[in-house]
């Protein structure tokens, strides 16, 4: 198989792909310690990473969603009905027994079209529903401080904080899986990370009739 | 024509304000007073019992003041039939002293026409008198006349008769020889009452003395031989006034209010505690208004050499009880409070003149919510709160996340009273009676037998209960928990009187053979303190026995918690909780098990009284034979982050993370394994 070495992600697309990630482990950390399951920083400097990078990573999401919608790129995120349900099983196929047998990916990658049907639907799932799950009942749970009403409106600690817990729990476990996914991605385990820090990756050149489509 | 009080007010007023020099000791407006008897005529005169009521009546309007001051009601105008009133026991019948019955003195308002008589109304003022400012019941009858009008009749009758020490049973009582005991002014006003001569003529039923005697530091009386009073005509004037300084009339202070309430500490002489029910609350709470530094005092403190803070932060800034106790018409101190000030109304000009007030002062003043102050629960939430004066937020959003919520759910006393260093009552146990045939007390905070100076004092951690408050917040707070184990029995159910207590327990100055048989387990034949416990089912069995045997039907052993309100022994910001892990943690001190009893009679469980605006969430639960009690603040709508979490969602949480982890360690090794393989094929 022949491969060509792309430029797959912008840097302003790396960027706030890292600022992202960093955040979000900073605030898994520090809920972790506000929750005392840990003990790193303190609790009282703790609570205020967390606040401070909450707002930073709902600022940064903003930014994000600008950049997106004017790019274009955004168009990357949307799954297209036609041919969906194959391509997906498609590649739950190619996770569960092509990737052993080292057959190729079932979905060709390109610089326009980097994600295949799982991945667009999880970050689907991800950036409209966790992501506004985390960031409500963040907001909710420092909001009280402020305007104490919302208790009867939206619920008090009790019932923000296990919802807010529950979004961290599946940040965490997205993680995981996000990051092992990405080794399965290039060539090499490292690649779709190096990717991210570099921008360029090596992707199956694409055939011969489509070669005008590929981007070089 | 006789100058109308006001007026005459007034003019002191305007004269005090003319020439009194501010320094001077005591206050410097009152003028010369002339010492009245009941009946208006002077004492000098007479040689009659001194009558505030009348004295002061002169300018100030003491019959106002007496309707208006919970002190001398103490429940006489808030009482109620017995069992009328959900949540206390039945034989309550105030929220207030007179009539709501108290572990702590145990004896007990009899019922008018109750066959087992236990306190008359002059054994009340005998037993009680000491923590009372006189009037109210101890001078007005319940129809409203005078208790020095009443004879006894036919009937017995908790008014007109008292209880024999010798047989037991109720007498008549004299009350033409006693008199009542009046309102006393000079009790509060003095700079130098004569408390301990006050309480003993109240001791020895001779009520109407009781304010004589209270000038008894005055140089203006003096005790006789024969124990009555007589007037020192040198101390007195030509025209047989007093003046104020002789007097030694001052406001009030707050060992005015010590007399009473607790250890108020003033002067160089280091902190002593008596631990006696003269120190009322200091007993109940350990809690000393002092400005002295708790290093300094004389008691053997645990890490003494560490508290370089004062026992109450007020008291070293000169904060006197008058200060946020108020009078409610007060001019001087009235401001409307927020909370309770109609929206539209920024301020509210309207007040009292200054010679009105001086006129008909309110002698009820202002209250805060404590869980103990079961009287005139109508002016709970008057006073002026922390916050009230100070701006909380200013100095905690510098370092305290989440300042409003804090203070919003929590009292300032939750964190600027971390800690009490004296010890206070744990545990009042009247199923036994020791030697002094009273009941075996117990102490938290101490490390040995309490009263021992060699017994280390390590102090204790109130704990924290959600306090329900009128205006319907609920917001936590430190207490003490002060349990009580007591007999009860009879019909209708009351607790066992002293006098079948002590019947079952004695004979003559030894304790009972029975008793003594089913306690004494070193089997020397004497019952030492450790063994006077009721823990087994055997010895419950054996005093129950001896109850009925002289003549207590179904005595049954019950318990009660009495939460205590901790509001004084304020520390100032250094040594108050600033660590966020304290509360905020697994081992959250908010939740941490405070003990209710060092053991727990056979078959008793305690419940909380039923009349305090306190909670108590959470869980009793008894280890090594202790009684503990748990709070679950979440049971009350409060959620403590880093301690509470709700398991089931930590359960699915941690189920996919590690489910995830797991995932992907399994597929990843299969890659690698299936990878190898073809590798080894190619090759």
């Amino acid at each position: 198989m022949k491969y060509e070495r792309v430029r797959l992600y912008e840097p302003y697309e790396r960027i706030w792909h890292w600022i992202q990630a960093i955040a979000v482990l900073l605030l898994l950390l520090t809920g972790l310690e506000i929750r005392d399951h840990v003990r790193l920083l303190g609790y009282e400097s703790s609570v205020r990473i967390h606040n401070a990078l909450g707002f930073f990573l709902l600022f940064n999401a903003f930014l994000g969603l600008f950049y997106f919608l004017t790019s274009g790129a955004i168009k990357q995120y949307v799954s297209e009905p036609r041919d969906f349900a194959t391509l997906a099983v498609q590649q739950v196929t190619y996770y569960v027994r092509g990737i052993f047998h080292g057959d190729p990916h079932p979905v060709e990658r390109t610089a326009k079209a980097r994600l295949n049907p799982l991945q667009k639907t999880v970050y689907f799932v991800i950036l409209n529903l966790l992501l506004p799950w985390q960031v409500f009942t963040g907001l909710a749970i420092w909001g009280l401080e402020r305007w104490p009403h919302l208790e009867d409106v939206i619920g008090g600690l009790p019932f923000l904080l296990p919802l807010h817990a529950l979004g961290a729990w599946l940040f965490a476990a997205f993680i995981i899986m996000h990051v092992y996914l990405t080794t399965t991605s290039g060539r090499r385990p490292l690649d779709g990370i190096r990717a991210m820090v570099t921008g360029w990756e090596e992707i199956p050149a694409p055939a011969e009739d489509d070669e005008e489509e590929a981007t070089s | 024509m006789r100058p109308s009080p006001s007026l005459v007010a007034g003019l002191a007023l305007a004269l005090a304000f003319a020439f009194a020099s501010p320094a001077s000791a005591g206050s410097p407006l009152h003028p010369p007073v002339v010492l009245l008897d009941e009946e208006g005529a002077e004492v000098l005169e007479t040689g009659k019992p001194v009558s505030p009521m009348v004295t002061c009546g002169e300018c100030h309007d003491t019959d106002y003041i007496a309707e208006h001051s919970y002190h001398v009601a103490v429940g006489f105008d808030e009482r109620f039939e017995p069992g009328s009133v959900a949540g206390v026991p039945p034989w309550n019948t105030s929220p207030g002293t007179f009539g709501r019955w108290d572990a702590r003195r145990y004896r007990r308002l009899t019922v008018p026409g109750e066959a087992a008589f236990d306190l008359g109304v002059a054994d009340w003022i005998r037993l009680f008198g000491d923590r009372h400012a006189g009037g109210g019941p101890a001078f007005l009858a319940r129809d409203g006349g005078p208790l020095a009008d009443r004879r006894a009749g036919e009937a017995i009758d908790p008014e007109t008769h008292a209880l024999d020490p010798e047989t037991g049973e109720p007498v008549p009582w004299d009350w033409q020889a006693s008199g009542a005991v009046e309102m006393n002014c000079f009790l509060c006003h003095l700079g130098r009452p004569d408390n301990a001569a006050r309480i003993d003529e109240i001791r020895a039923g001779a009520f109407a003395w009781a304010a004589t005697a209270t000038l008894g530091k005055t140089g203006l009386v003096t005790r006789q031989g024969d124990g009555t009073w007589a007037y020192e005509r040198s101390a007195f004037a030509e025209d047989g006034s007093v003046t104020r300084e002789r007097l030694g009339i001052v406001d009030p202070r707050s060992r005015n209010c010590g007399q009473c309430h607790g250890l108020v500490h003033e002067g160089a002489e280091p902190v002593t505690l008596t631990y006696g029910l003269n120190q009322w609350e200091t007993a109940s709470k350990g809690q000393v208004f002092s400005a002295q530094l708790v290093r300094d005092s004389a008691l053997n403190l645990a890490n003494k050499e560490g508290l370089s803070l004062p026992w109450d932060v007020h008291a070293a800034r000169l904060v006197v009880c008058t200060d946020c106790h108020t009078s409610l018409n007060n001019p001087v101190f009235f401001s409307e409070a927020e909370r309770s000030r109609p929206s539209h109304l920024s301020y509210d000009a309207r007040r009292p003149s200054i010679g009105d007030y001086l006129t008909k002062p309110s002698h009820n003043f202002t209250k805060g919510e404590s869980a103990q102050g079961t009287t005139a629960r109508r002016l709970d939430g008057t006073m002026r709160r922390c916050e009230d004066c100070h701006d909380a937020l200013q100095v905690h959003e510098e370092w305290l996340p989440n300042p409003r919520r804090h203070l919003r759910t929590m009292l300032c006393e939750t964190c600027h009273v971390p800690r009490v260093h004296a010890p206070a009552r744990q545990q009042t146990d009247w199923t036994v009676l020791t030697t002094m045939r009273g009941p075996r007390i117990e102490y938290r905070g101490t490390d040995g037998p309490i009263g021992d100076p060699a017994t280390l004092l390590p102090g204790f951690e109130p704990v924290i209960l959600p306090r329900h408050q009128k205006n319907g917040r609920i917001r936590h707070g430190p207490h003490n928990l002060c349990t009580c184990w007591s007999w009860v029995g009879g019909e209708p159910e009351r607790p066992v009187r002293t006098r079948e207590l002590e019947a079952a327990w004695f004979v003559g100055d030894a304790y009972h053979p029975d008793v003594v048989a089913a306690l004494d387990e070193d089997g020397d034949g004497r019952l030492a303190r450790e063994e006077l416990r009721l823990d087994t089912e055997a010895k419950a069995a054996a005093v129950k026995a001896r109850l009925e045997a002289v003549g207590v039907k179904a005595p049954r052993i019950a318990g009660w918690i009495q939460p205590l309100s901790l509001h004084h022994g304020v520390a100032p910001g250094a040594f108050a909780t600033r660590r966020c892990e304290t509360c905020h943690a697994r081992e959250s001190r908010l939740t941490r098990p405070f003990e209710l009893s060092s053991y727990v009679p056979a078959g008793a469980t305690a419940k909380l009284v039923g009349d305090s605006n306190i909670r108590m969430p959470g869980r009793t639960f008894t280890s090594e034979g202790r009684l503990f009690y748990e709070p679950v603040p979440t049971a009350s709508g409060r959620y403590v982050i880093g301690h509470d979490r709700a398991g089931w969602i930590d359960l699915v949480g941690a189920f996919l993370v590690i489910g995830t982890l797991l995932g992907v360690l399994a597929h990843a090794l299969l890659r690698r394994h299936h990878t190898r393989r073809r590798e080894g094929a190619q090759a």
